[in-house]
């Protein structure tokens, strides 16, 4: 209302001292943090590729399994091991992917709220804390114990269905979650039945995140070790 | 899991790119041209100069890891005498599984450090089931594969070490904790061994080593060992998990010993000890190893060749803590398109040609009397 | 007349649809339909269409208008289909829960020794003698140091991804922070074993030197093989995972409350002090129960790193000792499950893992849900 007769201008105030530095401290921590989370990345990767780009480099590391190449010769490559990945990961996808897909459509489509999605969701989330070795237990034990049929790629499959199928179902959850319902009234007030909602109109507007979803699955999966080690040698 | 800003479309394009171009490779690739692997031998047309078959086909084993590079190479020479018309697979899974295998029918023949058990364990009379696997004949054990134990350190500035089975037991179990205990100078008059402590390192992952270790321990050990040999290893130490493990360890530890399977010794390049049974100190060679295996008495009846190794007392000049792999085969019963392989194989490997070349990888070749009762038994598999 | 008729009959016919899981929203969708245009169009559906007179068309349905049979087998199908899944998944998770108690439990019966506090393990031959209280403390001494390195660290690269780091970098930042997630462990167990045991060992050894007389810095075996160097790897590991949560988390702050924090005069860190983290807690919280389950379970590179104690020795609580994790032991013990006791005893030991990792993602979850509701 009435000026001031003192005609300081308008200092504009700096915090303390004392914030001043826990700010600057508090930058500096947080600096320090995400250099020490990339020096260990950056490390492993440099280790890696410098000791073994060369071989990337030659067809043959593509091309040429290891049959007949023991410890003691050079020669062979990588075919066999890039073969069984994609294999196994293939295997693995065709069986969760759908399972989770659907697993996630009666969660929201058809049971939100319901008792038997919280059911599922539950199991869902037993399932996202085994461990992969108790999984690949598990296959060893339905297989190889009471079956009896011998070690396979396969029985690694159903091990990996076992941990690719929660992460499955739980992105491609979210994504459905995502979708507005308006999309979904709009169809439906056009005289679309539920089923073709879903498959026509739901699905692909959540479309790119399922697709995210299952990526992130495979590579979970391609990158299992436990279950190889116990269930094929 | 939630989602990962990991997708941006630019780089869900690359890695889509990326794995197709993965997925398109896998229709292209092949196996390393046979020609590729060593000897420069002809691959033969349909049967060649050593006298091998050469039939086609598929053939399957599993077992012991301690004779794992043998086999691997020998699988490798004959398919290059062979001209790569079978396939013979190996999977080394360690001898109780192999064993089990074997008699549950998944494969034609196991790998096993030891010879089928004759009494019963956890229920299971593994010769029994053997016999019931090959329809009723019994199954034999031929050794094939001598592997030598050795003991490997690493102390800096000492060439050779002496130790006998009783000084050797007393570092494993920990009685002996410093290198230069009374114990170790007396075998050693002429070294300058180090004060500090030793660090044993052990197979964590249960091994047929282990075992074979701890029965020459014990029996050569003159009381020394008191635990029954088993593949779980009872004594000190620092466990490490499978040979190339321990290999490494020893490599980088100072002031390290222990036991290890003589092709892995090489590979690291590990000094190792001589052993002294009572004849003055031996080196680990082919030849002292194949004086200790010829001492060896056969207990099998027939065909069947399951040795009974002796671990002290040897005659002068032999190795004697080493462990015999054998082949488990059936003497009848398998299919005969396997049988035909099996067979081949066998004969390949037992022949001294094959044999020759087990030194280089560390192994012992067969002695040559046991090598012709091997060659007889394989001739006699139906 | 006809209206309330075709009324009642619509009101029949949608009882008789029976939809019950129909989301509300639907049902409101359909209630539009109580309109004289579509009740038109449900009786139209459930009655057999009587031969069209010249005047009814024109009072069924509007001019220019095709009405399209509405099956509901299609829904009935899918549904079906997703109704399966849903009991597939519940049924494949308790399956494999009974049949691991099952196989377990004659071992179990058969121990000699008490499973929750014995330390040997002795599972050849006949008599079995087994116990978990080693494997327990080594599993959860590696997962808890491992988080406890890994969450502040998670917490200052969220933090930086998210308030310090212009929107164009922090796209690929967190780029780079995602792809240690897609390393596999058993590069991380091979690096941890070759590279960075022998990098740890002089701060290893400074460590012990200094603080050596508490018993959980004593000095123990060669420290390259401890569950030191193992725990180093474990942090690094769970990062990405913590930091994908947190950075989600962080960003979800409400943007009005980081206002008025800078409209009075905070500085950045106090920003953060006072809107971002107490509204982010219990995402980070829940984030590091994640990390600390994924640390319990991780095999590979704990079984190359840890050096194993031998049988009998004496019980050490220093990181820098060897020791065998749950999954470690299971791993290295693989090859050698020739007996179904065998088996039963180490699948035991899964199973106590099995029931840690999923009372740890059961608190995550209930705090998530809790810090949600809030």
């Amino acid at each position: 209302m009435t000026a001031t007769t003192t005609d300081t201008p308008l200092a504009l105030s700096r915090p303390s001292g004392v914030r001043t530095l826990k700010n600057a401290l508090a930058t500096v921590f947080v600096a320090l943090a995400t250099v020490l989370t990339i020096i260990p990345l950056a490390w492993v990767l440099a280790t890696v590729i410098i000791k073994g780009y060369r071989l990337l480099l030659t067809p043959t590391w593509w091309l040429q399994s290891q049959r007949g190449i023991t410890p003691r010769r050079e020669g062979g490559g990588a075919y066999h091991a890039i073969v069984g990945t994609v294999e196994m990961a293939l295997i693995c996808a065709a069986i969760a992917v759908p399972l989770g897909v659907m697993g996630a459509i009666l969660l929201i489509e058809y049971g939100r709220g319901t008792k038997i999605a919280r059911g599922v969701s539950f199991m869902v989330d037993i399932l996202s804390g085994i461990p992969s070795i108790v999984a690949a237990l598990f296959i060893y034990a339905l297989f190889i114990t009471i079956f009896g049929l011998g070690r396979s790629a396969i029985a690694v499959s159903c091990a990996l269905v076992l941990l690719m199928l929660p992460v499955v179902l739980r992105s491609t959850e979210e994504m459905l979650k995502l979708v507005p319902d308006s999309l979904r009234e709009a169809s439906y007030s056009l005289g679309v039945p539920k089923w073709k909602t879903i498959v026509k109109v739901v699905i692909p507007t959540a479309f790119g995140g399922i697709v995210t979803g299952v990526m992130l699955g495979v590579a979970r999966v391609m990158g299992e070790t436990a279950p190889l080690l116990i269930l094929v040698s | 899991m939630t989602m990962n800003r990991l997708v941006s479309s630019r780089v869900t394009q690359l890695a889509a790119l990326a794995a197709l171009a993965t997925l398109s490779l896998t229709a292209c690739g092949s196996d390393p041209n046979s020609a590729n692997a060593s000897g420069g031998a002809e691959p033969g047309s349909s049967a060649n100069a050593s006298g091998l078959g050469c039939p086609a086909g598929k053939l399957s084993g599993e077992g012991s890891s301690a004779q794992a590079n043998a086999i691997n190479e020998m699988i490798a020479d004959y398919n290059a005498e062979c001209g790569d018309k079978a396939t013979i697979e190996y999977n080394p899974t360690g001898s109780g599984a192999g064993i089990k295998s074997f008699y549950n029918g998944l494969v034609d023949f196991a790998g096993s450090d030891s010879a089928l058990k004759t009494q019963a364990v956890d229920g299971v009379v593994e010769a029994d089931k053997a016999k019931e696997r090959c329809q009723g004949n019994p199954a034999w054990n031929l050794p094939m594969v001598v592997g030598p134990v050795a003991f490997a350190y690493n102390v800096d500035g000492l060439d050779k070490l002496v130790l006998n089975a009783e000084t050797l037991a007393q570092i494993f179990n920990g009685t002996i904790k410093t290198w230069n205990d009374p114990k170790i100078a007396k075998l050693n008059p002429d070294a300058k061994l180090p004060s500090a402590n030793i660090t044993v390192f052990f197979r964590s992952d249960e091994s047929g080593t282990t075992e074979n270790t701890t029965k020459f321990l014990k029996s050569a050990g003159n009381g020394a060992w008191k635990d029954e040999p088993a593949k779980a290893w009872t004594g000190t130490g620092e466990g490490k998990n499978k040979s190339s493990g321990v290999a490494e360890a020893t490599a980088s530890t100072k002031n390290s010993i222990t036991y290890i399977e003589w092709s892995y010794a090489k590979d690291n390049n590990l000094s190792m000890a001589q052993l002294d049974s009572g004849n003055g100190p031996v080196e680990l060679t082919g030849e002292s190893v194949a004086k200790a295996v010829s001492e060896a008495k056969v207990k099998g009846t027939d065909n069947d060749l399951s040795l009974e190794l002796k671990y002290s007392d040897t005659q002068k000049g032999a190795y004697p803590a080493l462990l015999v792999t054998y082949e488990i085969v059936c003497s009848k019963g398998l299919a005969p398109e396997s049988t035909a392989i099996l067979k081949d194989f066998l004969t390949y490997f037992s022949s001294t040609d094959a044999q020759k070349k087990l030194p280089d990888l560390g192994y012992a070749p067969l002695p040559s009397d046991l090598q012709s009762k091997v060659q007889a038994s394989v001739a006699a598999i139906q | 007349m006809t209206d309330t008729d075709a009324t009642e009959k619509v009101q029949q016919e949608h009882t008789a649809a029976d939809d019950p899981s129909l989301s509300p929203v639907v049902d409101h969708t359909e209630a539009h339909l109580h309109s004289p245009v579509p009740t038109v169009l449900h009786h139209e559906h459930h009655e057999p269409a009587p031969a069209p007179t010249p005047a009814r068309p024109a009072e069924r349905a509007p001019r220019g208008v095709k009405l399209a049979k509405i099956s509901r087998t299609g829904d009935r199908v899918f549904r079906s289909l997703a109704t399966t899944s849903g009991l597939a998944i519940v049924l494949l998770v308790l399956f494999v829960g009974f049949f691991l108690l099952a196989l377990a439990l004659p071992s179990l019966r058969a121990d000699q020794d008490n499973f929750l506090t014995s330390r040997t393990w002795t599972v050849a031959g006949n008599e079995l003698r087994f116990g978990i209280a080693g494997l327990f403390w080594t599993t959860v001494l590696s997962s808890i140091l491992a988080m406890a390195m890994a969450v502040p660290v998670a917490l200052g690269v969220a933090l930086c991804l998210t308030q310090y780091l212009h929107k164009r970098v922090s796209g690929p930042v967190s780029f780079v922070v995602d792809l240690l997630a897609a390393v596999p462990s058993i590069i991380f167990g091979l690096w941890g074993l070759t590279v960075l045991g022998p990098f740890l060992a002089p701060a290893a050894a400074w460590l012990i030197s200094t603080i050596g007389w508490i018993p959980l810095f004593s000095k123990s075996v060669d420290p390259k093989g401890s569950v030191f160097v193992a725990s180093v790897v474990l942090a690094i590991m769970i990062l990405p995972i913590v930091i994908a949560i947190s950075r989600d988390v962080f960003t979800q702050t409400p943007r009005d409350h980081i206002e008025a924090a800078l409209a009075l005069g905070a500085t950045r860190w106090e920003v953060i002090r006072t809107a971002v983290l107490p509204h982010g807690r219990s995402g980070v919280v829940s984030a590091s129960m994640l990390g600390l389950g994924r640390a319990l379970g991780e095999t590979i590179a704990v079984m190359i790193i840890l050096t194993t104690p031998p049988q009998g020795a004496p019980f050490t609580p220093s990181i820098f000792a060897g020791g065998e994790t749950f999954a470690s032991k299971i791993a290295n013990n693989a090859a050698e499950f020739d007996s179904p006791s065998k088996t039963g005893a180490y699948i035991a030991a899964g199973l106590v893992l099995f029931v840690v990792t999923f009372a740890v993602n059961a608190i995550a979850r209930i705090v998530a849900e809790r810090g949600a509701k809030s």
